[in-house]
């Protein structure tokens, strides 16, 4: 079946098979591996993407759901090959280590700082609950997401 | 693991989607997928075509009149739990959407798919009976109304017929409703879960009481012994403590890796007790 989608602001036609998850059709069509498949179950959260504006497992997501709309994946957060400001706040909090996890955790933050410029640590840990890391102890994530990373807090 | 092969039918709308179900043999309703996608991988179900359902319009809303609060099938799980109409209408449903798994399944899942799944650790369909609510069907013979104690039939089984399709709910307001919930760990399945919503009569006593568990040997088991404790009464202590042993004794929690039925049924009779006392609390606040 052809899907159509526009991932981090580029249009493209995709001839998958019906049954494809939207993390392969980005992996293995598109070649975006920034994405990354940890448990395959819906559990982890390593393969957070942005769809339409809510971000969510893309394991989880079947081709067909995602045609005709709009995918951010961490691809997208340092378009021009350098990092953007949340990756810079999680490279400098130290809020990764092995970095498995880390794009699936940058796009949960990222859709939480949109909605939510100013989240408090509850806020932050809650709306992170999806994603799973083996080697922070989140504490440094949650720190770095805090930073207030894209400037919104500066009056 | 990738799923098994099928074909995908986008429906544009309840009909085709109700047609094309009704024809083709072996398929399937998509709705978020938060369940049916990770039951292709595991290969628990085969269907020949997954039909998406997602699209169809006029299913995502949230409606409120004099007595009802009416939620659309296709209303994601988070959109409940953010409502702040859901929260001042219906506490209970606001309290067991944002129980349910973390927040990038429910940006996906939905209010229908958590229902017509009917899995006895669903969060969904205890807030349901409890608040006495009512699912709306759509089928080959138009639409019917369904009360809440006839929607589930066991583990993963509804009353649903072939190619009939939830396409709302309807809950009867109060804000003296709480749902509360004992999960072990963030990506597994919550241990239990105890629903309560309660309509006073206008002097400090119970007139309806609605008490329904999460995880028991049923899909969302009624506590009506408990129930029948709190009508007439106004909520002391001891009658809360005797409302929630019943509810205990009323689930027959199964013995899993997640607990032993003694340890459960311990886990009820807390959760139980905290439920009534809140939605209490916030029977008298609202």
């Amino acid at each position: 079946m052809k899907v159509s989608v526009v991932v981090n602001g580029a249009g493209h036609v995709v001839d998958c098979h019906p049954s494809t998850l939207l993390v392969h059709l980005l992996r293995e069509e598109l070649q975006l591996t920034g994405t990354h498949v940890g448990c395959d179950t819906s559990s982890c959260g390593a393969c957070t993407v942005i769809l339409d504006g809510a971000a969510v497992k893309s394991c989880t997501v079947l081709a067909g759901q995602a045609d005709g709309r709009e995918i951010e994946t961490v691809e997208g957060l340092g378009p021009d090959g350098r990092l953007g400001p949340l990756q810079r706040a999680f490279a400098e909090h130290f809020a990764l280590q092995c970095g498995f996890c880390t794009s699936g955790f940058l796009m949960a933050a990222t859709a939480l700082l949109r909605e939510n410029p100013e989240p408090s640590e509850s806020e932050v840990r809650k709306a992170l609950e999806g994603n799973l890391c083996r080697c922070t102890g989140y504490q440094h994530i949650v720190d770095a997401v805090l930073s207030d990373p894209t400037g919104s807090g500066q009056p | 693991m990738r799923p098994p092969d099928f074909a995908f039918h986008t429906s544009p709308t309840l009909e085709d989607a109700v047609s094309v179900l009704a024809s083709e043999n072996g398929s399937m309703a998509l709705a978020g997928g938060q369940s049916l996608i990770p039951m292709l991988r595991f290969r628990l179900v085969r269907p020949s075509v997954v039909v998406d359902i997602g699209r169809i319009e006029g299913l995502d809303t949230i409606e409120s009149s004099e007595d009802i609060l009416e939620i659309g099938a296709l209303v994601t799980t988070n959109r409940v739990a953010q409502s702040s109409e859901v929260r001042a209408l219906s506490p209970l449903w606001a309290d067991a959407a944002s129980a349910i798994a973390d927040p990038l399944v429910r940006n996906l899942g939905t209010v229908g798919g958590n229902l017509a799944h009917a899995d006895p650790l669903n969060d969904l369909p205890a807030a349901l009976v409890a608040a006495r609510g009512r699912v709306v069907a759509e089928g080959a013979n138009g639409t019917r109304v369904i009360e809440s104690d006839d929607l589930f039939a066991g583990p993963f089984e509804t009353s649903l017929r072939r190619a009939e399709l939830i396409t709302g709910i309807r809950l009867p307001r109060s804000s003296a409703g709480a749902y509360e919930k004992m999960k072990r760990a963030a990506a597994d399945y919550g241990v239990a879960g105890v629903a309560v919503q309660i309509t006073g009569n206008g002097s400090g006593r119970i007139a309806v009481a609605g008490i329904a568990v999460t995880g028991g040997e049923e899909v969302a088991t009624r506590a009506r012994e408990a129930e029948t404790l709190l009508v007439g009464s106004d909520a002391d202590p001891s009658t809360i403590a005797r409302a929630a042993a019943a509810t205990a004794a009323a689930a027959r929690m199964p013995g899993d890796e997640r607990g032993s039925p003694r340890y459960k049924s311990e886990l009820v009779k807390v959760l139980a007790g905290r439920a009534i006392r809140r939605a209490m609390e916030r029977g008298a606040a609202g």
